[in-house]
This record gives C-alpha cells, sequence and structure tokens, in this order.
C-alpha cells in the first residue's frame, strides 16, 4: 500500500455509472473507466488513483479491509454488511427504500377482519423472504417480533406468491415490480441512497487525499455544504 | 454416525503458529517489553481466566464477547477478554500499599467470541501498559509518548497516532440538552462519520442548525496544532468551566508535551477518535500503519474502572495488537531465517558433544546429529535447513 495512492471502489452495473458519471464532475480521472468491462482495475497514475470494480454487496468488505481507502456503494448494502466503515458523503443517487412487503390477498384478509389499523405485529411468528437477511431480523427484532427469515438470491417477490413465505423485505425504487407480482407495501424500514464510504485507516492515514475527495464529491451532489469552513482545518 | 475421517482440526478463531511465526512474535515481543522496562514499567502476569463478575464488573466488554464456562461448585469463569480490567482488579486487591503512580506492562493473549477479523482471531496477543494513580496530563502525554515509541521499536515505517477526547463530545452533547437515547443516537452516527446522519438527527431534535454544523465541524477537525486552535474557537461560546472546554484544555496540553517528547511528528489530533464511550473518560488514541486497515493499537484513560473494584484511583493505558502489528510489518519486518550456525555430525558422539558445547557456550547455534548420517546425507540435511557449517566431531 502507498501513502500516497488512492484505491476507490466502484460497484459493477447501474450504480457504478452513475458513480463514475459523479466522479466525472468532481474533476477525478475517468478517461476509459468502465464499471461494466471485464477489466476490474483502472489506474490513473498522474491522479495517483485506482479505481477497483467490485460487485456491491462486497464493496464494504473491500473497504472495511483496507484493500480500497474509499468505495461508493448503497446505504442499503452498508446496513446489510454492517461493516465497520465511515459514511462519508450522500451521494444523493441511486434513491431506493427498504419495504415489508405482504400480498394483495393477505392484505385484503387482515382488512377483513375489521381492523381498523393494519399492524405488522399480526404477522408475528410468520415467515419473511428476503436478499437482506441482517437487516431483516433488527427490523423485526426492534419491533418485538420474532420471525423465521429465509434467505434468498433473487426474484424475492415470487416468494410469497408460492407460499414459501408470508412477508418480504426488499428494496424498491419505484414500487412497480411490487405491484405487478400483487404484492402490497405495508411498512417502509428505511430509505436508502448511495454512499462515499472511507476506511477507519485511510482517513486517517491518507487524511488530506481523502478529504480532497470528500470536498469535491460535496460540491457536486451539494450536501454537507463545509466546503468553505472545512478548509480551514485541513492544514 | 457415518465414520468420516477426523482432521485434527483447531475450533474457528484460533491457531497454531509455526516456527517462522512464533519466532516473529517472540522478536516483537522482545522488543516491545525492554522499551516498556526502559520507561520503568514493571511486568505483571494475570490468570487466564476468571470470575465472570470481575470480568466484567467495569464493563470493558459484553458479557456475550466472553468465553464463559463453570467450575464444579456452580461458579461462572471466563476466559479473559483484555487485559485492563484484570490489571485493575490486581491493583484493587493486591497493590494498594504501593506508592502511585504504579507503571505496569503485560504481554498476553486474550480470548472475545466475535467474528475472527484481520490480526484478531477469537484468541489474539496484546503488549501493553497501565499508569494508574495520576490523572494528569503528563500521564496522558507520558502513555502516548511510550506509544509512539513502542510502535517505533516494532519497525514499523509508516505509522502514525491520532489522538481524541471523549469528554468534548460527551460536554457538546450535554450542553445541547439533548435526551438520553438522542445522544447515544448522536454518538453512534459519530462513530460512523456520518455527519449527514447526526445533522438529521439534530435537526429532528430543534437543535439549532448553526449547533448543529458547530458539533460536525467539531468533531471533524484533524490536523495538528491548528486543529486545536480550531477546536479552542468553536467551543469558545461555552462556559469556561464547561465540561468540554476543560477537554479541549486538557488536550492542548496534553498536546504541548508531546511536543516535548519530540513526538509531535508521529501524533495528530482527530476529536472524531471515540473508542468506547462507557470506559473511556477522557483522552483517547488509536495507533495506524500503512498496509492494515485496522488499528495497530489503542488506549486512553479510564478513571473510573478501579473505581469498581472498590479502589477510586485515575488511569490511562493502552494495547498493541500483535498480530495486527506482525501483518503490517508483513515483508518489511526483519528476515526471519534463524538457521543454526552448525551441524555436527561424526562417528565419535563423546568429541561432537565436547564440539558442540564450546560452539554454543561461544554463543552459536548449533544441532548435533541424532541419526548418525553419512557425511553426504548430513550435508544434504544441512543445506535443506540452511545450516551454514557442518562439522565432524573428531576432526
Amino acid at each position: 500500500m502507498n501513502r500516497d495512492w488512492l484505491t476507490i471502489a466502484l460497484p459493477k452495473g447501474k450504480l457504478g455509472e452513475e458513480a463514475a458519471e459523479v466522479i466525472a464532475q468532481a474533476g477525478l480521472p475517468r478517461d476509459g473507466l468502465d464499471t461494466d468491462s471485464r477489466r476490474l482495475a483502472f489506474e490513473y497514475p498522474a491522479e495517483k488513483i485506482r479505481y477497483i470494480i467490485c460487485r456491491p454487496t462486497d464493496i464494504p468488505t473491500y473497504v472495511e479491509y483496507g484493500a480500497a481507502d474509499l468505495g461508493i456503494v448503497g446505504k442499503d448494502t452498508i446496513e446489510e454488511a454492517q461493516a465497520n466503515v465511515f459514511e462519508l458523503v450522500d451521494m444523493k443517487f441511486g434513491y431506493c427504500k427498504f419495504v415489508v412487503a405482504i400480498t394483495q390477498e393477505k392484505w385484503d384478509q387482515l382488512k377483513g377482519q375489521g381492523d381498523e389499523f393494519l399492524d405488522l405485529i399480526q404477522l408475528n411468528h410468520t415467515r419473511v423472504a428476503t436478499k437482506f437477511p441482517r437487516v431483516a431480523e433488527n427490523y423485526f427484532r426492534g419491533r418485538g417480533m420474532q420471525v423465521e427469515v429465509i434467505k434468498l438470491h433473487g426474484n424475492i417477490e415470487l416468494a410469497p406468491r408460492v407460499g414459501l413465505a408470508e412477508m418480504i423485505v426488499d428494496i424498491v425504487s419505484t414500487g412497480g415490480t411490487l405491484k405487478e407480482n400483487r404484492l402490497v407495501a405495508m411498512e417502509d424500514i428505511f430509505h436508502a441512497t448511495a454512499r462515499l464510504i472511507a476506511n477507519r485507516v485511510s482517513y486517517r492515514m491518507k487524511y488530506a487525499l481523502v478529504q480532497d475527495v470528500v470536498e469535491r464529491l460535496r460540491q457536486v451532489v451539494g450536501n454537507g455544504g463545509e466546503t468553505g469552513d472545512q478548509g480551514l482545518s485541513n492544514q | 454416525m457415518e465414520n468420516k475421517p477426523w482432521t485434527w482440526g483447531v475450533p474457528q478463531g484460533v491457531k497454531d503458529l509455526l516456527p517462522a511465526d512464533a519466532r516473529e512474535k517472540r522478536l516483537l515481543e522482545g522488543r516491545l517489553s525492554q522499551v516498556f522496562e526502559r520507561w520503568g514499567y514493571d511486568e505483571v502476569v494475570t490468570p487466564s481466566f476468571e470470575h465472570y463478575e470481575s470480568l466484567t464488573a467495569g464493563g470493558v466488554v459484553e458479557g456475550e464477547q466472553l468465553f464463559k464456562f463453570i467450575d464444579r461448585h456452580g461458579k461462572i469463569l471466563a476466559l479473559r477478554p483484555d487485559m485492563t480490567t484484570p490489571i485493575a482488579r490486581l491493583v484493587a486487591t493486591r497493590l494498594q500499599h504501593l506508592p502511585l503512580p504504579l507503571r505496569l506492562f503485560y504481554l498476553a493473549n486474550v480470548f472475545r467470541y466475535e467474528n475472527p477479523q484481520t490480526g484478531r482471531q477469537r484468541e489474539f496477543y496484546q503488549a501493553g501498559v497501565e499508569l494508574l494513580g495520576a490523572a494528569s496530563p503528563r500521564a496522558d502525554a507520558e502513555v502516548i509518548a511510550l506509544a509512539v515509541e513502542a510502535l517505533r521499536a516494532t519497525g514499523l515505517q509508516e505509522f502514525q497516532v491520532g489522538i481524541g477526547q471523549v469528554e468534548i463530545v460527551q460536554g457538546m452533547l450535554e450542553h445541547l440538552s439533548l435526551p438520553g437515547e438522542v445522544s447515544a443516537e448522536v454518538r453512534e452516527a459519530l462513530l460512523r462519520k456520518d455527519l449527514v446522519g447526526v445533522e438529521g438527527i439534530l435537526e429532528k431534535y430543534r437543535v439549532s442548525s448553526r449547533e448543529s454544523r458547530q458539533v460536525t465541524r467539531l468533531f471533524s477537525l484533524h490536523g495538528g496544532q491548528e486543529t486545536l486552535d480550531e477546536a479552542v474557537k468553536l467551543t469558545a461560546p461555552l462556559e469556561n468551566s464547561s465540561r468540554a472546554r476543560q477537554a479541549v484544555d486538557n488536550l492542548r496540553e496534553v498536546y504541548e508535551m508531546l511536543k516535548a517528547y519530540e513526538v509531535a511528528d508521529k501524533v495528530f489530533i482527530d476529536l472524531g477518535i471515540q473508542r468506547d464511550f462507557d470506559y473511556y473518560t477522557g483522552i483517547v488514541f488509536e495507533g495506524y500503519a500503512l498496509g492494515i486497515g485496522f488499528p495497530v493499537c489503542g488506549g486512553g484513560r479510564y478513571d473510573k474502572l478501579l473505581g469498581s473494584f472498590g479502589y477510586p484511583c485515575p488511569a490511562t493505558g493502552f494495547a498493541i495488537g500483535i498480530e495486527r502489528v506482525l501483518l503490517a510489518l508483513g515483508g518489511t519486518g526483519t528476515e526471519n531465517k534463524k538457521a543454526a550456525g552448525y551441524l555436527i555430525c561424526g562417528t565419535d558422539y563423546r568429541l561432537s558433544l565436547g564440539k558442540a558445547r564450546q560452539l554454543r557456550n561461544d554463543g552459536y547455534r548449533v544441532e548435533v546429529d541424532i541419526l548418525e548420517m553419512e557425511p553426504e546425507e548430513a550435508t544434504e540435511y544441512a543445506q535443506q535447513k540452511g545450516i551454514a557449517k557442518v562439522l565432524v566431531g573428531e576432526e
């Protein structure tokens, strides 16, 4: 590891494209950078920046272990990974939310029992299918519920339709997929956007380099608004 | 049961150290204990397991992180999860008669029931010091300077020690008079450096955006002297006697002393360094090295721990993670090959032993052939093991 270089982990796919866009706006190098090619590392010796392209779910791990100094990844992935990393910037793209959803039939059935308000607790001791077992587990535990969490790797919406689970916990961006599969969102768990995360040691050992990237990104995405006065404390 | 061949592995989270690693560890521990000795610290050894109640008395670790077992009388015992609590117990129960300050050090294995991570298995090794009986900034400065010297002695090329003060955070949050659980939420977000999150929470509780910015600014401060000046400015509106102001002054004093120790180039101030809130009561610090994504050392002031053993006494200290330092040293450490200098073989065993004795007395590392090898075999063996010279006893 070199103290003058920064390694930044970027996700493959759509999130990666958006990340590359913001990076370019922030004045960081991106010539030839392609988050969907077979090439997995891109180096820019002039700027001393290396991008590595990872599966989104692996990014918190790369950053936690210091294999990458920085990473851009969704808050949903960070929550599920429960990695010990710093969250430096809300990148404001890649918006999605975690919801608990049930089938339309179940919804109607619960409604039919005449309850004025549907309460999640009515689904205590049932099964929940999800790609995010930790998020699901924590949420239901926080609600004082015990559920059986069934970990799946995709097409979560299918599970309640075929009787694998009564509920699902999944991320939705528009809600279209839920509707198509006759599912109803019962509760929002939390909202997520992409974040810039940092390794705890890199943040301190490479403070000036990391802070420079942070400032640039903050200026582009326009949050924190601390650019002016943060500058005072840098040096 | 199916008759599976048993592989004689070890449980998850523990490991064997083979000769090269064991030697590397021994050398490192030797260097560290030498530094600690030179600074006037005495070694102590405490039992590997103790009463569960003693190990959890100070709230340093959560009960579920302990390896527990039950003795024949039904008492719960546990393997020690760190050395600070056992030393606090030792001092409170057995060393109260000694004049203060007390300077103690240890080299020990500790046990934590958590997911194994880089440089931290469920059993791992620590070298550390505790300085007991002094609340003054001089004690904090001594311990930080010693941490710098110790890390230097390990041979780490690039390392830095970051210093924070937990009372600054606590004081600021107290000043905002937030409900307890909200303060906890803010601290949690500060630990993640999630400044957006912090501002969000503060906004929800109607903290003015000016004050909210003050909090996030304060905890993103990072650097040297100018950082402290900035911290003074940011806390200036508070009363002189406030916790946060006093903590800033305390940090300034310690930093001045570190300049006198001539280690200022190896330390920086970072008010975001919090470590464990319930345990530390003042200055806290962490050591970082290039090449490893986790801190290699950590410590700070814990003035309340000894009180839970009935002996109120201020204290500070730190622990270095042996495996983490070894990982960070990686290839940059000293060359680890330590082959014997001589292999002695020959037909006259008595003469061989005589020769070996002489060479060993002269300080050489000597192997004596016990397999009655032929000369060619001996040469080949010596080559494989990297032994420099083969001698024949009777020659």
